[in-house]
């Protein structure tokens, strides 16, 4: 499933094909609900969000991610996780910039930060234990959120999937209809976002599911864990691309290295984390702690959305639903999946929280020696007394997909050692400071040295929370992590690491044959956390084609062009192709075709391959905006069984998987 | 059901070691080197295709005089990024055996993270001159350190994957016969009966290494032509290896020892893991000198080689040697056809 970043990447490509085709677009100021609009079918991940009733109607994601945020949240009178990660950094950042300016005035003001930080860094281990205990909660969650038989009614069905899956063209044309009839220019301006979040969905989920290997149904969390990857590389190739082209190039993947290498290359590319993609759609006041306070506290998560807007939306949705109504999917519930959409981008997008310093970035200071002073030459840390090891270096096996807990079980050791060095980090600085008057000089250069150790620590702790939340599926990895090893490539074959850009976003459609969808995912005991490796579940019938064939990039499926360089001096020396054209055999475009649809229906019923592209999202969302009154289709924005497949149930609710239907 | 890398091993569940989030960094001492030490008697761990010097030829030759720039390419092969890495740099006189008296400091990369499975390029920030005495062909040692990383084992390629060695000459094709001064030490702090052998292959085809996409330089393709990683690329191009007669074309003169020169050695540790590598028996190819060397000392043996091979093939003699029945360095020497 294509998530935020893909799907705010399609908007804004859309917003600017708009703009330069000299068509309406919303105010500035409505952006943020034209952007909310673009998400789709995203929002459904969290719908309904109910914080005050823990085991009421809640979105099985939110049962994931409920146990995090209450880690982050802390509670009352007690400063959760993301209140002492930010005063950490705030401090260290402080400590830095004094140290940066010698500046003594502020280091003396400083004094009573830094005297607290031992304390700060002492909470965050506590606190930091107890996520060992999430690993299992985590994986029963995870479990949870397997998607329901798909048959009627889909009132039954988890909210996501009802909009992904049912009735689709009904909901979301009810929606940008109603909102193109509205006065307001913010429901206006969501209603046209709306129609880019179905095509962004329409056209990327296919794609997706062919570097999954299965459909969301069927394989529900390897592909979050593959759209957390592509939603880094779309983002981080489109934000580049501007970049690049206001320098007058283009991204191009060179014919050298068979198309595998991008260039400039990923570790250049822009990161999701820092990016701040939450202010984006940040409606009626949102902030993170009013979110996690509320998460803490069980009280409902309201007030953020327009009123005028949610009753559009459930207005909508009750349309295409019918009876009986999706439990919890109600004003109070919406409003909860907006913060909960809104709140998970800002743990993955904020520099606030977990840093934005890539693993290639991470820094340390010049002229300090080896290692810091609380390091000692084995590599072990001194804390109060007790010694913490460093973690134990074994001769690994890079291209190997690991299981993911065993690799978070691995992060995890790693954090408490450094967070061992911060706690002994925090105690030297407090010791520098401690006696320091204004008549004393300092020594700047040893303090520059400990802020330097100790920024890096910082680094690499925020950088193993982000590997964390990137295996686990919860989050996008850093660009640079996209980037492959061409040695390991070229001399053996294989994708170094596994879960780099050539393993996780790129199509393997070309080598598919007859070989998808996979089957239900039944992950044996022990390793229900294999969703980094390709599926070996056996397949499902009748085969399907996830994606057009080809060894496509993701921008295959947003705007379709590709670069090529022709050297110095050629005009243009740039030439662009677009490899995935909007779909029109007839005339009219296959997304608004019925014909289409009735065919692909039919062909669906009779066990046949409906199959066949719409064309990029960006095309796709520019020609249904162009046909404001042409009834959208029901679309199967999973893009299941194959792509282009009308939306359809089961023939048999209790023989799935099996023969199916229309709705 | 076809994955996008088909080939990409997928380990069983439940074998193999659990992963470390750690680094693991590695200067390669073959293609396919991913770190595993010690390595094995008769292991070519003497020519690291990771260190680079700029400029040079297609055959990785400097020209006389050039300052160049020393460069070693590290692998983190680990699951975790490896922050401030730092190469450290040594050029040392031909040297079979080699350890870190023996050698000269040149000068330091700046340090820099290298991202979980990636590859750096580590760039030595002072140049280097080459000293053209003695043919110009000199030994070249890098090593990477990380302080989540670090180094275990000074200058012993075999032992440490942080260390890299290369010690290499490719000859012209044309001019007189070049005289190489090729200096063994003794790293055992006792007397060891020292053996230099000599092995050789011709290569046939070679020339249409440059420009053929192989993972490596030509050069380093020559050096490691018997490499298991390089068998089915080389056999698509066309390329012939077979042995020869060891030593073919080379001449070699008596050894010498300098009755007051020590190279030094190594801390006991480190021998102690040398001494694991003991292969007693191991076919090192044609003893060509043997000498017993005293503990810590240096010799010097003299080799001639004539410049441009006949028949079109270039010549790869591989020296090794061995004190004690451990192999304790080795040096190359490509020999091209006219």
């Amino acid at each position: 499933m294509t998530g935020v970043p893909t799907q705010l990447t399609v908007a804004d490509l859309v917003l600017g094909s708009l703009r330069s085709g000299g068509g309406p677009v919303p105010d500035d100021a409505d952006l943020p609900f034209f952007r909310l609009g673009a998400l789709g079918p995203v929002l459904g991940d969290y719908l309904p969000t109910h914080p005050a009733a823990a085991a009421g109607p809640n979105a099985p994601m939110f049962g994931v991610w409920a146990p995090i945020l209450r880690l982050l949240a802390g509670t009352v009178g007690t400063p959760g996780m993301a209140a002492n990660l930010r005063r950490l950094k705030d401090v260290l950042g402080r400590f830095e910039k004094a140290v940066q300016d010698k500046d003594q005035l502020a280091l003396l003001a400083m004094k009573d930060d830094l005297q607290a930080l031992p304390g700060v860094v002492s909470a965050l281990q506590g606190q930091f234990g107890s996520i060992s205990g999430l690993r299992t909660s985590l994986k029963d969650a995870i479990l949870k959120t397997r998607p329901l038989p798909k048959a009627p009614p889909a009132g039954k069905w988890v909210p996501r999937d009802t909009v992904h899956g049912h009735r689709t063209g009904t909901f979301w044309h009810a929606l940008r209809t109603k909102a193109a009839a509205s006065g307001d220019p913010r429901i206006r301006a969501f209603g046209l976002g709306s129609t880019v979040g179905y095509a962004g969905a329409l056209c990327g989920n296919p794609f997706v599911n062919g570097v999954v290997g299965s459909p969301y149904r069927t394989h529900w969390w390897r592909h979050r864990w593959v759209s957390h990857h592509v939603d880094a590389w779309v983002w981080g190739y489109y934000r580049t691309r501007e970049r690049v082209r206001a320098a007058g190039a283009e991204i191009v993947f060179p014919a050298g290295t068979g198309g595998r290498v991008p260039l400039p290359p990923c570790g250049t590319w822009d990161d999701i984390a820092g990016a701040e993609l939450q202010d984006r759609f940040a409606i009626g006041g949102i902030t993170p702690d009013l979110v996690l306070n509320a998460v803490r506290d069980g009280v409902p998560l309201t007030g953020f959305l327009p009123p005028e807007l949610v009753t559009l939306w459930l207005d909508s949705y009750r349309d295409a639903v019918g009876d009986p109504a999706s439990a919890g999917v109600d004003g109070p519930g919406l409003d909860g999946a907006y913060a909960m959409t809104w709140l998970t981008t800002w743990v993955m997008s904020s520099a606030a929280l977990l840093g934005a310093t890539p693993p290639h970035r991470i820094q340390e200071p010049d002229a300090c020696g080896d290692r810091p002073d609380w390091v000692e030459v084995d590599g072990s840390v001194v804390v109060g007394g007790t010694v913490v090891p460093p973690p134990t270096v074994t001769q690994p096996d890079p291209s190997v997909a690991e299981v993911a807990s065993a690799i978070v079980a691995a992060i995890l050791g790693v954090a408490e050692f450094l967070l061992g060095g911060l706690a002994a980090a925090a105690a030297l600085l407090w010791a520098a400071v401690e006696l320091l008057d204004d008549a004393t000089d300092p020594g700047w250069d040893n303090l520059r040295c400990q802020s330097g150790w100790t920024e890096s620590f910082l680094a690499r702790l925020e950088n193993a929370f982000h590997d964390l939340l990137s295996t686990s599926g919860l989050g996008p990895p850093y660009a640079v992590q996209l980037a492959h090893n061409e040695i390991q490539f070229q001399t053996w074959g294989t994708i170094v690491p596994p879960d780099s850009g050539l393993g996780t976003c790129r199509s393997p459609s070309a080598q598919e044959g007859d070989g998808y969808p996979a089957g239900l995912w039944s992950p044996a005991a022990g390793s229900e956390s294999n969703w980094p490796q390709y599926p070996t579940e056996p397949l499902e019938a009748p085969m399907q084609m996830s994606y057009p064939e080809g060894p496509w990039w993701p921008l295959h499926f947003v705007d379709g062009f590709s670069f090529t360089d022709a050297g110095p001096g050629a005009v243009p020396r740039f030439p662009a192709t677009q490899d995935n054209p909007l779909a029109a055999p007839v005339g009219t475009p296959t997304v608004l075709d019925p014909a289409a649809w009735e065919q692909r229906m039919h062909s669906a019923e009779t066990g046949g391959r409906p199959q066949g592209a719409f064309g990029n999202a960006v095309d796709v969302a520019v020609a249904l905006i162009g046909a404001p009154t042409m009834p959208l289709l029901d679309w199967d924005l999973d893009g299941d069984r194959g792509i282009g497949w009308p939306t359809w149930v089961f023939q048999d609710p209790a023989g799935h998987p099996g023969p199916v239907v229309r709705e | 059901m076809t994955p996008p890398a088909d080939d990409t091993p997928r380990r069983p569940q439940g074998e193999g070691p659990p992963p470390t989030y750690t680094p693991w960094l590695v200067v390669r001492a073959a293609p396919g080197d991913q770190g595993s030490r010690p390595l094995p008697a008769g292991a070519v761990y003497y020519a690291s295709p990771d260190i680079a010097v700029a400029p040079a030829d297609t055959w990785g030759r400097v020209l006389a005089g050039d300052t160049v720039t020393v460069s070693v390419t590290a692998q983190n092969l680990g699951h975790a990024a490896a922050p401030g890495v730092r190469a450290q740099f040594w050029w040392a006189d031909p040297s079979v055996g080699l350890t870190p008296q023996q050698a000269t400091f040149i000068g330091t990369s700046d340090r820099t993270p290298i991202a979980a499975g990636l590859a750096e390029t580590l760039v030595c920030t002072t140049p280097w001159t080459p000293v053209f005495v003695n043919g110009g062909h000199e030994c070249l040692v890098v090593e990477v350190s990380s302080l989540s990383d670090p180094l275990t084992s000074t200058f012993r390629s075999d032992l440490d994957r942080h260390v890299g060695q290369r010690n290499v000459t490719v000859l012209p094709p044309q001019g007189e016969p070049q005289r190489i001064v090729l200096t063994l030490a003794n790293p055992f702090r006792e007397d060891a009966r020292t053996t230099l052998w000599v092995r050789t292959f011709q290569v046939t085809g070679f020339e249409r290494l440059p420009g053929f996409g192989l993972p490596l330089s030509p050069a380093d393709t020559l050096l490691h032509v018997d490499d298991p990683v390089l068998a089915e690329p080389l056999a698509a191009l066309g390329t012939e290896v077979t042995a020869r007669e060891p030593g073919q074309d080379l001449a070699f003169g008596d050894v010498t020892i300098d009755p007051d020169a020590r190279c030094g050695g190594y801390p006991e540790a480190v021998l102690a893991e040398l001494r694991e590598r003991r292969a007693p028996g191991h076919d090192f190819g044609r003893p060509v000198a043997d000498v017993l060397l005293p503990a810590a000392g240096i010799a010097t043996v003299e080799l001639t080689a004539p410049l441009g091979t006949t028949g079109g093939a270039a010549l790869v003699h591989r020296l090794t040697q061995v004190c004690d029945d451990i192999d304790v360095g080795g040096y190359t020497l490509l020999a091209l056809p006219i």
